[in-house]
């Protein structure tokens, strides 16, 4: 049917698409049992019939289905029922008459529906409502069956323009509705929540709470106030019991605490301090200068770590163990909960790596206490990565190595040493450290300064190794020349015994062993003041194998001298006594050797002595070897055989005996005889 | 006499050779004595400049000379001097620890004191026989308290148990004799007493003879040249250490200014030295006034505490 311009239209003509409005109208007269409006017919339609009716016009079907029925009603092929709200009711005149049509029942708008839900819902609340609310009400509100959610929220905003509602409050919202409303009727005094309505405004809430407390307890005591721990609301909630699907979240007080932070309308303020885990949180107007954070923390690692740093900025370097110790005894809010050992856990701190539980090593993100390294054994620590707190352990070591050498007693001891030789490697060793000290001195410049460490006091301490090193020279230039083809460099690469190694050495022969145990051992190692020297083989203290544990190992010379001192028989001893007086610091034994050839007694016996205790070699031993066979004196003699033995020489045993059968002297005969049989380290016993 | 040298003072460092020593019979004697007695301890006892400390150096030498590592009966010999030592509780240790300064070097100080005295005197033989040190001349031992003596005793002692043949020699003056005979257990170890008298005229004389030509060629029996030695033996009474220093004048006024030698020259030498010497002592005496002198007293005046 072709589609005729409406003004073509012939009013009495019925069209074959009035026909089929017709048929339709009448099917849903039937269907319905009462009169029915466009939709209604329109739903009696099949698709052909649409599209018959709208053919290639853009209006809609019910639009022609309307403007039909309006031409049908002025022929009177149709009847109108009546109207209700803005819908046209009709009814075919070969089903009802105008005394027996019917309309529906009293129909009421969406609007409507959706305004008497609000009514009821808020009656049933006691409180104006979210449009979240709103909408889970009406999921199960019977006159709202079949609308759908976008529709009532539609005619909940239409509510709104029209003033049938009204909003009485915003709330911190979760995402499902930031507004409270209320039928316009309603007062809105009557009907504000009282407990919050959101998660996040519980969650301020408490804070509130406890925020006024706060702030009544340091009007109280005339302090700062103290901030709100996340703790503190966390155990506030949890006693409300609200929310408990919220609390079993662990992260969920958090992310509403740092929700509240961070939005373009913030309520709170969170405060972190550098390096710390607990956060703090203070109303957004108050002023981070009202506050108080000092004493709350969230472990004892941050007390510790706190501790480490007040200590460092009271005393303006890096600190030990004991002034972290008197730093928390200063304060008792430092003092750790849990009973570990101070060192232990300052260990844990300074550790840059940690394991995971499956035993992989990652780099830990806050690492609190830096470890700046050891001044006599001693851990020091600073609470920030500088290079400044580096320096001040490498000056005050530097500073400490120099005094334990005695520089001083060095150069008055050198005046009674009995061979020149020896004495002139004493001055040789005593320059050399000395220009070691200079030149480390040096590295401290402007950009380098230790850490609490004023230039005077480094040019002081200058001054000092200059003047030693002025006297070193001068008694140089009278030693020197007695021995032009001395060597001018001393070797000072030092041959290192493990605490351990020592404490071996000593079981091994003291009968006394019950005593020594390694704890009394590392004890008198420390207070022997034995000359220590870093490790160059150390890796990692954990190690198994010791050698590479130690971080700091015992000069070997230093070693024997003082086991033979302390735990030696009398040869041993005495021998001790001589090599100690004798070499000094010295350990280079080509200085040595050619003392075995003087003239004076005095030299040979004290250079076999140094032998005995120098780090041994084949040279020694075979100088030892050839001494205990040659010398004219018996003293020397019987000395040399037994540093033989001591250095543990090629067949120590048959020189023994060869002495003892042969030698011209009585009494270097009868002193073989007791040193036979011996072996290993019972020459230290003799 | 004075100094014809012309204006200007022209420097001359005194001729430094090595020390000679004169042997005496007195010297002679009392280290025979000495040695008889070895390994046996002995006293020698006389006033000062009388040449006990020479002596001892003498002896030390010529047991360095004698001595012979094929013998298997040589020792040495070491002299030394001790300080004053302050009384302490601990004298006997600190007795040997003298004794084992100057014989085997410093001692270890943690050992000295950790030690017992016992160990220490074993330590001290024990390294006295390895040097093979058999005779030890302890100079000034007035200076030294009862207790530290009887401590060194202890180590000869304890070196006859260890088979080491020691003799300790203690030198001295002051109240040496009779500080040592106050205890049986230290009288009772001095094997031999040697008293240093004075030299007489003719030893005198002949010390000079052995010290200087000009009297090597005079004859005590000649009555000019008597008065000189008799002049001599006046003013410096027979003590060598008095004596030694006026040849040493003698020598140093010769080199400049060479004269005769006579009485007088001698004389003057003497009295030079003897008159400023006398003008001091008086001259300090009008200085300082009687309250001074109390002042200085009193300063001097021994502690409550003790120690001397």
């Amino acid at each position: 049917m072709v589609n005729k311009n409406p003004s073509d239209i012939l009013p009495d003509k019925i069209y074959q698409r009035d026909e089929i409005i017709l048929e339709a109208l009448k099917i849903s007269n039937v269907t319905y049992d009462r009169a029915v409006c466009v939709s209604e017919i329109n739903e009696f339609l099949t698709d052909k019939q649409r599209a018959e009716i709208c053919g290639s016009s853009p209006t809609t079907v019910s639009s022609i289905i309307a403007r039909n029925l309006h031409r049908l009603l002025e022929m009177d092929r149709v009847l109108k029922a009546g109207q209700l709200s803005r819908r046209i009711y009709y009814a075919s005149r070969e089903v009802y008459t105008v005394e027996n049509v019917r309309l529906p029942e009293k129909v009421t708008s969406c609007r409507r529906r959706v305004l008497r839900m609000v009514e009821e819902a808020v009656e049933q609340g006691g409180r104006a409502l979210r449009l979240c609310e709103i909408l889970d009400y009406a999921a199960d509100f019977q006159e709202l069956q079949g609308y759908s959610l976008k529709m009532i929220g539609k005619s909940v905003h239409s509510l709104l323009e029209s003033g049938n509602l009204k909003i009485v409050k915003t709330v911190r919202g979760d995402g499902r509705g930031l507004s409270l409303y209320l039928p316009a009727a309603y007062e809105a005094s009557a009907y504000l929540p009282e407990s919050p309505a959101t998660w996040l405004e519980f969650v301020m809430s408490v804070f509130r709470e406890i925020w006024n407390r706060h702030v009544a307890e340091a009007e109280g005591g005339r302090r700062k106030i103290a901030p709100v721990t996340t703790d503190e609301i966390r155990v506030a909630v949890a006693a409300t019991n609200r929310f408990p699907e919220k609390m079993r979240d662990s992260w969920a007080l958090l992310n509403a605490l740092q929700g509240l932070a961070r939005t373009r309308n913030p309520s709170l303020k969170k405060i972190r301090r550098p390096n710390l885990i607990l956060l703090f949180w203070i109303p957004v107007e108050v002023d981070e200068s009202e506050i108080e954070t000092a004493d709350k923390y969230i472990c004892d690692t941050e007390r510790i770590g706190e501790a480490v740093r007040r200590a460092c900025l009271r005393l303006g370097r890096p600190v030990k163990l004991k002034e972290v110790a008197a730093e928390i005894e200063r304060d008792a809010l430092l003092k750790p909960v849990f009973p570990s050992r101070l060192r232990i856990r300052l260990s844990h701190l300074t550790r840059k790596h940690s394991r995971s539980l499956n035993g992989v090593k990652y780099l830990r993100v806050r690492w609190q206490v830096h470890r700046t390294g050891k001044i006599n054994g001693e851990a020091h620590f600073y609470h920030q990565d500088l290079p400044a707190a580096d320096n001040y352990v490498v000056y005050r070591q530097t500073v400490s190595d120099w005094q334990k050498l005695q520089p001083l007693r060095q150069l008055d001891s050198i005046k009674s040493v009995h061979s020149p030789l020896i004495a002139l490697g004493r001055i040789r060793s005593l320059l050399q450290q000395a220009d070691t000290v200079l030149t480390r001195l040096d590295q401290f410049g402007d950009a380098h300064t230790p850490l609490g460490i004023d230039e005077a006091e480094i040019e002081v301490f200058r001054e000092q190794v200059s003047q030693v090193a002025g006297a070193a020279a001068h008694l140089l230039e009278i030693y020197a020349p007695e021995f032009p083809e001395s060597p001018l460099e001393v070797k000072c690469e030092l041959r290192g015994w493990t605490g351990k190694a020592v404490l071996q050495t000593i079981k091994d022969f003291c009968f006394e062993t019950y005593k020594i145990n390694k704890k009394t051992t590392g004890h008198s190692l420390k207070h022997a003041k034995l000359q220590r020297f870093r490790n160059p083989e150390f890796t990692d203290s954990t190690d198994y194998n010791p050698r590479f544990a130690a971080e700091y190992i015992y000069d070997e010379t230093d070693a024997k001298i003082y086991i033979a001192k302390q735990w030696g028989g009398l040869e041993c001893r005495l021998q001790a006594i001589f090599a100690h007086s004798e070499l000094g610091l010295l350990r280079d034994s080509r200085f040595v050797l050619p003392a075995l050839v003087s003239d004076d007694y005095n030299v040979r016996l004290a250079a076999v002595a140094c032998l005995a205790f120098l780090p041994p070699s084949e040279i020694n031993a075979s100088a030892l070897r050839e001494r205990a066979l040659n010398d004219i004196d018996a003293g020397v003699r019987q000395s040399a055989l037994w540093a033989y033995g001591f250095v543990q020489g090629e067949k120590a045993e048959d020189l023994v005996m060869e002495i003892m059968i042969q030698d011209r002297s009585r009494q270097v005969r009868e002193f073989a005889g007791t040193l036979a049989g011996h072996r290993g380290n019972f020459w230290y016993a003799f | 006499m004075k100094d014809t040298q012309p204006l200007g003072l022209k420097l001359q460092f005194p001729q430094r050779g090595t020390e000679k020593i004169i042997e005496t019979a007195t010297m002679r004697e009392v280290i025979k004595r000495t040695l008889a007695i070895h390994p046996g301890n002995s006293l020698w006892y006389g006033m000062t400049r009388i040449g006990k400390t020479t002596t001892a150096r003498y002896a030390v030498e010529k047991i360095y000379e004698a001595y012979s590592a094929n013998n298997p009966d040589a020792f040495r010999a070491v002299h030394y001097e001790t300080g004053a030592l302050a009384r302490s509780s601990n004298d006997q240790k600190r007795g040997i620890k003298s004794l084992y300064n100057a014989t085997l070097g410093r001692i270890d100080e943690g050992l000295y004191h950790k030690d017992l005295t016992e160990t220490l005197v074993q330590e001290l033989v024990y390294g006295l026989k390895r040097k093979n040190i058999g005779m030890v001349f302890i100079d000034e031992a007035g200076n030294m308290s009862l207790e530290a003596i009887r401590g060194m005793l202890m180590a000869h002692d304890a070196a006859k148990n260890m088979g080491h043949a020691l003799s300790l020699i203690f030198i001295g003056m002051d109240d040496l004799p009779v500080k040592v005979t106050k205890l049986p257990q230290v009288n009772g170890r001095i094997q031999e007493w040697c008293y240093f008298e004075a030299y007489s005229l003719e030893e005198t004389a002949e010390l000079l003879s052995e010290l200087h030509p000009h009297f090597a060629n005079l004859e005590i029996s000649n009555p000019a040249d008597r008065e000189q030695f008799q002049l001599i033996y006046d003013l410096y009474g027979g003590f060598p250490g008095h004596i030694i220093p006026l040849i040493r004048k003698i020598e140093r006024y010769q080199a400049v200014n060479p004269e005769p030698i006579t009485p007088v020259y001698l004389k003057t030498i003497h009295l030079r030295t003897a008159l400023d010497k006398a003008n001091s002592i008086n001259r300090s005496r009008e200085i300082y006034t009687n309250d001074l002198f109390a002042e200085d007293a009193r300063r001097q005046k021994p502690s409550r505490k003790g120690a001397a």
